[in-house]
């Protein structure tokens, strides 16, 4: 089943001086067709400046189309009667998790997005239960978000966003200020929530080595979508990444120079568990 | 020894019922000439430990030296020692401000007040270190992207004439492609400027290609100061602070695992490539 679509999307920033006279326009997604089918893991790769953050944020209705539709879940984010539905739909969790925490305790701060639903009281510590439980944060239910690390206040913002019960979980970024095992945390929470519980994932990121478990990945550069494929798809094509500011995980680009040293393993490798497989099923010591 | 830590500690908010500690018994030595990387699990003392550096903290016991004089001295030049101790905070392009890429980087000489040709020599020179096209120089620095922003608001630092330059993640955010030329400005301000490099990075990846120390930070205190080689031995101490090895040296542990029998302190991809091919027997 389709749960998002877009078609011929533009979106344009229009700029203005002090008086408020328009002095010319930025064309930020400029005709995007996407689409993402219920329960996929997406990602969007792409320079700063290439459209990733405005395309997300038509996708909960922040932003609107300046030409061309957005569905979400068949709703075009047009409608203004529509809105509320679809950020119930698509939820969204952001870079600076110290942003989104609003709560004085976790359990608080989760049970929020519900309360404001107006979900019945038993009904909303059920969600903060059962959230707090799918990022693997039901033992600081009780502590306060400011002395939580990086990872564990980003999973307390995701698991906000999911005690509403969204279809589709949109995260931009969310990674971009935390330590390593703060990253592999959110990701792990993030496949975790696709994986049990469904959700369709829409992850934002520059880290490329966060994107190897996606269904899809799409690249967009000058707000077009320039590439679309499985992560082995994107990955082998290591010179167009460059010329779109971009990389491979560090991983692929190690078995890109044993094949240039002549050893015959294939070019999609994208973890060390899978090159260690390869090497050591093709040669022996 | 360009700048000294000497039994360090720091205590936020003494006295109080919230009081904690940030800085444990420190000793480090920072040598002239080094690039350093400076890694640890958030809160683990990192962007306190930078702004002990050039005195904008005060250790709560023990002493910070600036070439053997203390920054508590009362004859300690604090003004001066901020010059030649430039501090990148997280974000810098939040803190520009002027309504040109060139005003802004003149800002912090301007202060100084040094003579305008002085001036107008130290910006260019930062701009053009930093990669900062001339094309853009009489633009709104807001009009950037986030990358040139970023070199922008570092040539502001560096146009300070530093001896000792201090990052906190100054890749945090940007695409590999601004990743990648930031960290061959610093690279080149190490090698032809011979500046003292201090880089705060959460990417193991980075800090093992450019570093030639790395300090490792834990709970407030220094877990580790050596080579990036030496440092990234110990894998499963690292994780459990919150840290990780570069991708291709758990590759290469991987493979010892099963019976390969590859070096230990493998941490590029050209040395792991090397390596493999060796012990296949086809290098």
């Amino acid at each position: 089943m389709e749960l998002i679509r877009t078609k011929d999307l533009k979106h344009e920033y229009i700029k203005r001086d002090e008086n408020g006279e328009e002095t010319g326009r930025v064309c930020a997604v400029d005709g995007v067709d996407l689409s993402v089918e219920a329960g996929q893991f997406i990602s969007i790769l792409g320079s700063n400046g290439s459209g990733k953050s405005t395309l997300a944020s038509h996708l909960n209705a922040i932003l609107f189309p300046t030409e061309g539709t957005v569905w979400v879940d068949g709703m075009d984010t047009k409608d203004q009667s529509n809105v509320w539905d679809i950020r119930q739909t698509a939820g969204m969790v952001f870079q600076n998790p110290d942003n989104q925490i609003i709560g004085q305790i976790v359990e608080e701060d989760v049970g929020f997005g519900p309360e404001n639903m107006g979900i019945p009281t038993a009904q909303i510590w059920e969600r903060v239960e059962e959230s707090l439980k799918a990022v693997g944060m039901w033992e600081y239910r009780k502590h306060s978000p400011g002395r939580l690390s990086g990872g564990q206040k980003q999973r307390v913002s995701i698991a906000g966003v999911i005690a509403m019960h969204p279809k589709c979980i949109v995260m931009d970024e969310p990674t971009a200020m935390l330590d390593p095992s703060g990253r592999r945390e959110v990701i792990r929470a993030a496949r975790a929530l696709n994986d049990v519980e469904k959700v369709t994932v829409i992850l934002i990121t520059h880290y490329m080595d966060e994107v190897i478990y996606s269904d899809k990945v799409f690249v967009m550069d000058k707000g077009k979508v320039v590439m679309s494929g499985t992560p082995g798809e994107i990955f082998t094509e290591r010179d167009k990444l460059k010329q779109y500011r971009l990389d491979v995980p560090q991983v692929t680009m190690l078995a890109y120079e044993l094949r240039k040293r002549g050893l015959d393993i294939p070019a999609d490798v994208l973890s060390s568990e899978d090159l260690v497989k390869e090497l050591t099923s093709r040669y022996s010591i | 020894m360009i700048l000294e830590f000497k039994d360090v500690n720091y205590i936020y908010d003494p006295d109080s019922t919230i009081s904690s500690v940030a800085l444990k018994d420190i000793n480090l030595s920072i040598r002239e000439g080094v690039f350093y990387a400076l890694i640890g699990h958030t809160g683990s003392g990192k962007s306190t430990l930078i702004q002990h550096m050039n005195g904008l903290i005060q250790p709560t016991s023990g002493e910070v030296l600036y070439k053997g004089m203390s920054l508590r001295d009362k004859n300690a030049d604090l003004k001066m020692i901020r010059s030649r101790v430039g501090l990148v905070f997280q974000y810098p392009e939040h803190q520009l401000f002027e309504t040109t890429v060139y005003d802004d980087v003149a800002f912090g000489p301007k202060n100084l007040k040094l003579p305008k040709d002085e001036i107008d020599a130290r910006v260019k020179e930062a701009l053009i270190l930093t990669g900062v096209d001339e094309s853009v120089w009489q633009n709104s620095p807001f009009e950037l992207s986030g990358g040139q922003k970023r070199r922008v608001a570092i040539a502001g630092v560096l146009a300070m004439k530093p001896e000792v330059l201090i990052l906190d993640e100054p890749t945090a955010g940007l695409d590999p492609g601004g990743r990648d030329e930031i960290l061959n400005v610093l690279k080149r301000l190490h090698s032809e400027e011979k500046i003292t490099i201090i880089l705060v990075s959460h990417s193991m990846e980075d800090v093992a290609g450019y570093a030639d120390r790395i300090i490792v930070m834990n709970k407030g205190h220094i877990e580790y100061e050596d080579s990036p080689v030496q440092i990234f031995r110990h894998a499963e101490e690292l994780k459990n602070m919150g840290l990780s090895v570069p991708q291709v040296t758990d590759v290469l542990t991987r493979l010892k695992s099963k019976g390969w029998p590859v070096k230990d302190g493998i941490i590029t991809v050209s040395e792991a490539a090397d390596e493999i091919m060796r012990v296949l027997g086809k290098a």
